[in-house]
C-alpha cells in the first residue's frame, strides 16, 4: 500500500463522520451573548467594589490612626498593592471589550498570528511590569503589617508568620515564571515557524 | 433576515459537519465538545458583521472555528496539565503497530478513536494542519487558513501522510506500544 492510498483512506473515513445537524438560532445567540455579558459585568462589580473597599480601609487606617512608622509603610504598600491590581484588572477588562467589539478579529487574523497573540498575552500576565508592581506592594506590604502586632509575641510564631510571607512570594514569582518561560517557548516555536515561512523551508 | 444571519446559515449548511468534527479533535469530553461547539457558533455568527469577502466563507469560517478552538483549549485545566508536542516528536517518540488489512480499519470505529486521541495530543498549530488536511484540503487553502506558507503547509502535509498511512492503516494496534 502506498502512503497516499493509506492517508486517502483515513481521510475518507474521516470526511464519512456526519454531524448532528448543530445549529444555533440568531435569536438564541444574541440570548446567550446576553448572558454571558451579564455574567462578565458582575464579576467586573464584585472586583471593582471589593478591591477599592480594602484599599480605603486600609488608607483610612493609614490616614486616621496612629502606627508605628514600619507598619504606616506595610499599609501604604498594601494600598498601592490593591490599587495596581485593579489598574491590571482594568487594562485587561478594557483589551478584552476591544476584542469583544472587533467580533470578526477571529476571522480576519491567521491561525498562527492568533494563537501567538495568545500566548503573549499569557506570558505577559505572568511577569514584567504589573506583576512584579503588584507583587512586591502586597507581599512587603503584609510583611510590614505583620511586623508591628507580632513584635509583642514570642519570637517562633513571628519568624513562622515572616517565614510564610517569604515562601508565598517565592512560590508565586517561581510559579509565575515558570508559567511564562512556558509561554515564551511557545512563542519561539511560533516565530521558527514564521521565520521558515519567510525562508520558504522547514524547520 | 439580515446578512449577517444568512451568511452564518449558508456556513453551518456547508461546514456545520466539518465544525463538528474540530470540535471533537479538541476537546474529547461530549459535554466539553458541546460547549465548544456553541463557542464557535457564537463567534462565528458575531464574526459575519465584519465578513468583507476578500478570502472565501471556507477559509474565514475554518478560522474562526481553528482560533476559537485555541483559546478554548488554552483556558482548559485539562490541556494545561497535558504536554502537547508537534508532529514530528509523537513521530518520533512512538513506533506504528503492525498492519492488518484496509477494509478492516475503515469499518472500525477503534479507528476513528485513535485518530482524535492521535490529534488531541498534538500542539495547536499541528492540529490545525492535520485537521484541514483531513478535511481535504489543499496545501495552499491550508497556509491561506492558518498562517503558514504553502511549502511548509505541503511538508507538513507528506509527514502527515506518510504517519496517517503507517500508524491507522491497521485496525487497532496502537495499545500494545
Amino acid at each position: 500500500m502506498t502512503t497516499d492510498n493509506g492517508s486517502d483512506t483515513v481521510r475518507a473515513l474521516w470526511q464519512k463522520q456526519r454531524g448532528s445537524s448543530f445549529l444555533m438560532e440568531p435569536e438564541e445567540i444574541q440570548k446567550r451573548l446576553s448572558r454571558v455579558q451579564a455574567n462578565l459585568r458582575d464579576v467586573r462589580i464584585a472586583i471593582y467594589a471589593l478591591c477599592p473597599a480594602m484599599a480605603i480601609w486600609f488608607a483610612y487606617q493609614l490616614t486616621f490612626t496612629t502606627q508605628a512608622i514600619i507598619m504606616r509603610v506595610g499599609l501604604l504598600l498594601l494600598v498601592l498593592g490593591l490599587s495596581f491590581w485593579v489598574g491590571q484588572f482594568w487594562l485587561d477588562n478594557r483589551d478584552r471589550r476591544k476584542a469583544l467589539m472587533k467580533s470578526d478579529a477571529a476571522g480576519q487574523t491567521s491561525c498562527l498570528e492568533f494563537y501567538r497573540a495568545e500566548m503573549v498575552r499569557r506570558r505577559n500576565f505572568n511577569r514584567g511590569g504589573w506583576f512584579w508592581s503588584r507583587l512586591l506592594a502586597l507581599y512587603a506590604g503584609l510583611f510590614f503589617t505583620a511586623w508591628e502586632p507580632l513584635r509583642g509575641s514570642d519570637a517562633a510564631p513571628r519568624t513562622i508568620s515572616l517565614l510564610m510571607v517569604f515562601i508565598l512570594a517565592a512560590v508565586t514569582v517561581w510559579g509565575s515564571y515558570r508559567y511564562a518561560r512556558k509561554f515564551q517557548q511557545k512563542i519561539d516555536d511560533i516565530d521558527a515557524m514564521q521565520g521558515a515561512n519567510r525562508a520558504g523551508g522547514v524547520p | 433576515m439580515s446578512a449577517q444571519d444568512d451568511l452564518y446559515r449558508k456556513a453551518v449548511n456547508e461546514y456545520g459537519a466539518a465544525l463538528e468534527r474540530l470540535a471533537r479533535a479538541y476537546e474529547a469530553g461530549p459535554e466539553d465538545r458541546r460547549d465548544l461547539l456553541q463557542e464557535i457558533h457564537i463567534a462565528l455568527w458575531r464574526s459575519f458583521t465584519g465578513f468583507d469577502e476578500r478570502c472565501s466563507l471556507r477559509t474565514w469560517a475554518y478560522r474562526v472555528a481553528h482560533n476559537i478552538a485555541v483559546t478554548h483549549i488554552c483556558r482548559s485545566r485539562k490541556t494545561k496539565k497535558l504536554n502537547l508536542l508537534s508532529i514530528e516528536e509523537l513521530e518520533e517518540s512512538e513506533k506504528p503497530a503492525a498492519s492488518q488489512s484496509v477494509a478492516m480499519a475503515v469499518e472500525s470505529q477503534l479507528l476513528l478513536r485513535q485518530l482524535y486521541e492521535f490529534i488531541q495530543r498534538l500542539n495547536p498549530p499541528d492540529r490545525q494542519i492535520i485537521t484541514l488536511y483531513l478535511e481535504g484540503l489543499d496545501a495552499a487553502s491550508i497556509g491561506e487558513i492558518t498562517g503558514i506558507s504553502p511549502g511548509y503547509a505541503a511538508t507538513k502535509i507528506h509527514r502527515i501522510k506518510r504517519i496517517l498511512a503507517e500508524r491507522f492503516r491497521s485496525g487497532g494496534n496502537d495499545d500494545n506500544r
